[in-house]
């Protein structure tokens, strides 16, 4: 209880910019909410989000480089699809933002 | 410009706060689309089971006659209506709550598709060896659904399928026990019902199959 009190009334914690923004934490929390070992395509993860083909694969982009996704390049027949997949190191980096979200507000 | 508009407000820091809000909408939506509810495949196949049996029953197995005539191959025709239906919608459903899913789920319900398939296709030939007859024969069907309840259940540590697969074994022997007179009632007011209550109390529970836990 204590430390809640410090945390609220001390600075900003902080948090990975890579992930501390609207677009990506919302690329990233939709990610964290399927299994591990599954994958989405590109397009239902972009029908999840509302987010234009353009802008989500710039955020994937930063995402991907940071390491916290994979973006699998595959063929269905003649269709190209891409699946997206958080990766080990995503999912401890977001696990490790939720936690320092919560210790800042108690 | 709405585009930088909506980049600028895509790429705004937040407060903790909202960062928080954001987390936990965003995972509700998620979950809400993603997952797989399991209440409409208990209704379907309830639905099914009831039509089916019933119509059975009335078609044949009362104690003196009929309670209903019907011509040659109407009653399986009703089956083949019923059971066909069910499948086509079982398979819809998965096939929208999987669309742009790959991975483990995916391979788990190809794998599971393919045990209630073999465990079918071998329960025919079986009950023709054993030279069952029609009431022994839809026994051992009850039996197959039951059984392959029981290991989802186990493999899932599904409770409520575990219960079904339970409820079908007892329903499954009682039916046979009464005799033929009451055998298709029993199973449409007991084995359908049991669905329909799976039904009820699927839709008040947590959906989780392909998402992750929390």
């Amino acid at each position: 209880m204590a430390d809640a009190e410090v945390a609220v009334g001390a600075a900003l914690p902080d948090l990975d910019p890579v992930i501390h923004a609207q677009a990506r934490l919302r690329v990233m929390t939709t990610l964290s909410a399927v299994a591990g070992g599954d994958r989405l395509a590109f397009p239902r993860l972009q029908e999840l989000l509302g987010m234009t083909a353009g802008n989500l694969s710039t955020h994937l982009r930063k995402l991907e480089d940071a390491g916290y996704v994979a973006v699998e390049k595959a063929y269905r027949g003649r269709t190209p699809v891409s699946w997206v997949t958080m990766t080990r190191r995503g999912r401890r980096a977001f696990e490790d933002y939720l936690e320092a979200l919560r210790t800042y507000l108690g | 410009m709405v585009t930088t508009d909506r980049r600028d407000a895509d790429d705004r820091e937040l407060t903790p706060a909202e960062s928080l809000a954001l987390i936990d909408s965003t995972l509700r939506t998620t979950r809400d689309a993603l997952a797989f509810s399991e209440w409409p495949f208990y209704a379907i196949w309830g639905l099914a089971w009831g039509v089916a049996f019933t119509v059975t029953h009335l078609a044949r197995s009362t104690v003196d006659a009929p309670l209903a005539q019907m011509p040659d191959g109407a009653v399986g025709a009703v089956w083949l209506v019923c059971v066909g239906a069910a499948i086509a919608a079982t398979g819809v459903i998965v096939a929208h709550g999987s669309r742009g899913l790959a991975g483990t789920t995916a391979r788990m319900g190809r794998r599971l598709g393919l045990s209630w398939f073999a465990a079918f296709a071998a329960a025919g030939p079986l009950g023709a060896l054993l030279d069952l007859d029609e009431h022994e024969f839809g026994a051992l069907f009850v039996f197959v659904v039951a059984l392959l309840y029981l290991g989802q259940g186990a493999a899932f540590a599904d409770d409520l399928q575990l219960g079904v697969g339970v409820w079908l074994l007892a329903v499954d022997v009682v039916a046979l026990a009464v005799g033929p007179a009451w055998f298709n009632l029993v199973l449409a007011l007991f084995g359908a019902g049991a669905f329909g209550v799976a039904a009820v109390v699927a839709r008040r529970g947590p959906q989780r199959v392909g998402l992750a836990d929390g």
